[in-house]
């Protein structure tokens, strides 16, 4: 389900969406009646523009967190112009599950993007890397970030985004083992809880790398 | 009839060599008197011209001070009558007396110098005709003395003791007459005086009373004794020339009152406040201040109510504040006040400056908030300007961008899926390219609004400023309540460019942020660690956050000693 009050990307989108082999159940131009619309269609994910009329502000965001409240197996993919990692916090926080956050732009790439709807559809995560980037690029005086090597910061930058370490192997050219194994050094280094399933870590990540810029 | 400075001078030069004449007649005659009472003699009449002078120099309209010269004139006269010859001892005897005449003359007219009811033009009346026979009526019946050495009396015509006696009952009691008349009068002034009135009788009350005691003992005693303790008419004369020039320039030492007014009026900061100095500094609680209200061309009172200008009448004085084209209030007063007119012109003078002052300060006030108020419509219009640009590149540039991306990303795969690699690739670029074209337009957005201040408020806003600052920066507090647009966009933009700031010249490692809402006022702080020294005189971005804090009505300040870091506050009021 689609809901952009722009209109020409909305059924562009829509339509390439369906040639990428997805359905399109519904589509709407602002948040009203969403509770209705999700309750009747049943979309496994409902992709959502962050700034839609009236107020042009957040009611995107409030939309798909209603959504996640109310319709815990809905994925919520929220697009913006503007990333902020306060909206991505915001969003995720609670639970990681079947949530998205990527810059509207990120559409221009099909198969990245159609990856990511299918990972929030099955319960995933999908957080945009210039999220990711910006949390791990802000500079700290006292960076815990440095104790990691190249490749494990490659490696927690694909985990904040939401990737399965499936999904990190294949893109690292990396025996699946071995992302385990870096893995466990990262979160070992950054003292965090290891997290075992995939998508929960995102959270604990994204919230560390905020929380150790404090 | 008032007199010339140059009048004054002679007046004065005359008593002054009339005074030392004397002196000499009274030392060197063979009648001789001790020197205490030569001295004596004369500063009592000197002191009379001295007063009197000052009297009709401080208070030209007065003929009070007239009275007291003629008094000590006709004081100094009489000692004539110590050089030794017949005619001018006949001629001292002539004097004798005339000095109480005219004292009493004084004291029926205290403090004017002028009769103003039938019982006052009496008296006066009487003590000029009783002046007649006490002059030529006293020496023909004087009793021949039969001292050898004596002076002889010009005119005595050597009458019979009966006859001369009985002259002699007659004239003291007509001079008791005058004496009780004199007190009446006087009382009766004293009585019908205005509180700022009677400020001028103390001071005589005592000096006076003393003085008839003394007069009518001494006539008495003269009548009998012939002889008077040596010094004590001199010594109560003197009392009474003290009381009177005190009294009279009573308002001469309310200069004192004066200054302080002047220094007090600064702080009144009320009207009625103002009003009380005034009553203060003249003596007249009954003054009234009434202003002028140049809109409706009418007198208001110091509750603003409108009110009349009153007639000068012999009730209230009105003295006008300001030129008459230009009037800027009035003072309603007790005329008597109007005998010191130099006090009254300069109190109100003080009054005009006030007035004045304040009504400046009222214009300025107004013309202050004017252009507050056009300054903050300004920023407003400014903040609103931005966010409508940056929604209109939102809305269009924006999504037309990213639908061009979606589109070339449609184009891009289906290039692929027929094996077009040229194609393919170029279409790769044309996104890069458009990807490209969004980032900057993204940040063109972000500067000219950011989204998230109005979307979350100041606190994720200014955390997300931190996490593109270059240098490495904390936020430590922020409000977590919304505050009005344009407090936070002021506070915002602040904080932006003082980040800017310290990645470009302050060579800063940390930068910390923070922001405290409370007493209705947001106080933004962004200290750094770096060299210091930035001087927003030398016209950085630093110039433009003053601006703009000061057109929300608050305040920056910069403190950047060299090597100490730089810290930057501002203050912006949240109404």
């Amino acid at each position: 389900m689609l809901v952009d009050d722009a209109l020409l990307f909305r059924e562009g989108l829509a339509r390439v969406l369906e040639d990428a082999g997805f359905e399109v159940v519904a589509q709407a131009g602002d948040a009203t009646d969403l509770d209705d619309i999700v309750s009747s269609r049943q979309p496994d994910v409902v992709i959502v523009d962050i700034r839609m009329p009236p107020t042009h502000s957040v009611e995107g965001l409030e939309a798909a967190k209603q959504i996640r409240a109310e319709h815990r197996d809905v994925g919520v993919m929220v697009l913006s112009q503007f990333v902020e990692t306060h909206h991505a916090l915001e969003l995720l926080s609670g639970s990681s599950e079947g949530v998205g956050y990527l810059l509207k732009d990120r559409v221009s790439d099909l198969r990245e993007f159609a990856d990511a709807i299918r990972r929030v559809g099955s319960g995933g995560a999908a957080i945009d890397p210039e999220v990711v980037m910006r949390l791990l690029g802000r500079r700290r005086e006292y960076d815990p970030l440095d104790e990691l090597t190249p490749r494990e910061r490659d490696v927690l930058a694909l985990m904040a985004e939401g990737r399965t370490n499936q999904a990190i192997s294949e893109r690292l050219f990396l025996a699946p083992k071995t992302v385990e194994a870096h893995v466990h050094r990262i979160f070992t280094k950054l003292d965090l809880f290891p997290a075992a399933e995939d998508h929960r870590r995102v959270l604990a990540v994204l919230a560390f790398l905020r929380g150790a810029a404090e | 009839m008032t007199m010339s400075r140059r009048s004054r001078v002679l007046v004065g030069a005359a008593g002054a060599a009339l005074g030392a004449a004397m002196l000499a007649a009274l030392v060197t005659g063979s009648e001789r008197e001790s020197g205490f009472y030569a001295v004596a003699e004369v500063i009592t009449g000197e002191s009379f011209i001295a007063a009197g002078l000052v009297v009709s120099a401080r208070r030209p309209s007065n003929r009070a001070g007239l009275l007291m010269v003629a008094v000590g004139f006709a004081w100094l006269i009489r000692d004539i009558r110590y050089v030794e010859t017949s005619w001018t001892f006949t001629l001292g005897m002539f004097f004798e007396g005339l000095q109480w005449l005219i004292l009493a003359h004084l004291i029926v007219t205290y403090p004017t110098g002028r009769a103003q009811d039938r019982l006052e033009r009496f008296t006066v009346g009487f003590i000029y005709v009783y002046a007649v026979p006490n002059a030529f009526g006293t020496l023909p019946f004087d009793e021949a003395r039969d001292c050898p050495n004596c002076l002889a009396n010009l005119l005595s015509i050597d009458p019979d003791p009966g006859a001369s006696a009985a002259v002699r009952t007659g004239l003291v009691i007509c001079s008791i007459i005058i004496a009780l008349l004199g007190l009446v009068c006087f009382l009766r002034r004293w009585q019908r005086a205005t509180p700022s009135g009677r400020r001028m009788f103390t001071p005589v009350f005592a000096g006076a009373l003393i003085a008839f005691g003394v007069a009518m003992v001494g006539l008495v005693t003269v009548a009998a004794l012939e002889e008077l303790p040596s010094g004590v008419m001199q010594l109560a004369f003197l009392s009474l020339s003290t009381g009177l020039l005190l009294g009279l320039l009573r308002g001469w030492l309310d200069r004192q009152a004066l200054s302080q007014l002047m220094l007090e009026l600064g702080r009144a900061s009320t009207p009625g406040r103002l009003r009380r100095l005034l009553a203060q500094a003249l003596h007249d609680p009954s003054v009234e201040l009434l202003y002028w209200d140049g809109r409706r061309r009418t007198y208001l009172d110091t509750d603003g109510r409108r009110r009349e200008l009153p007639t000068s009448s012999a009730q209230r004085a009105v003295t006008p504040l300001g030129t008459e084209d230009r009037p800027v209030g009035a003072l309603v007063h007790d005329p008597l006040l109007l005998d010191d007119p130099v006090l009254v012109h300069a109190v109100g003078e003080a009054a005009r400056f006030a007035l004045e002052n304040e009504r400046l300060q009222a214009e300025v006030r107004a013309q202050l908030e004017q252009v507050r108020a056009s300054r903050a419509r300004l920023v407003e219009a400014a903040d609103a300007e931005r966010r409508r640009v940056e929604r209109d590149l939102h809305d269009g540039a924006q999504q037309r961008l990213v639908t061009l991306s979606l589109a070339l990303g449609v184009a891009r795969d289906r290039a692929a899926s027929t094996g077009d690699e040229p194609l393919c690739s170029s279409l790769a670029e044309a996104t890069e390219e458009v990807a490209r074209a969004l980032n900057e337009v993204r940040e063109l957005g972000r500067g000219l609004h950011p989204t998230i201040l109005i979307e979350t408020g100041l606190g994720p806003a200014l955390e997300s400023l931190a996490e593109r600052s270059p240098v490495p920066a904390t936020v430590a507090v922020a409000p977590t309540e919304r505050l009005p647009d344009t407090v936070q966009s002021g506070a915002y933009f602040v904080a932006s460019e003082a980040l800017a700031n310290v990645a470009k010249h302050a060579n800063a490692s940390h930068v910390t942020l923070s922001a405290r809402h409370h007493d209705r006022k947001l106080v933004l702080e962004i200290a750094d660690d770096g060299t210091g020294g930035a001087d927003p005189a030398r016209g950085s971005g630093l110039t433009g956050l003053q601006d703009r804090v000061a057109a929300l009505g608050g305040q920056l300040r910069i403190a950047s000693p060299i090597g100490g870091g730089t810290q930057i506050v501002a203050q912006i009021p949240c109404a």
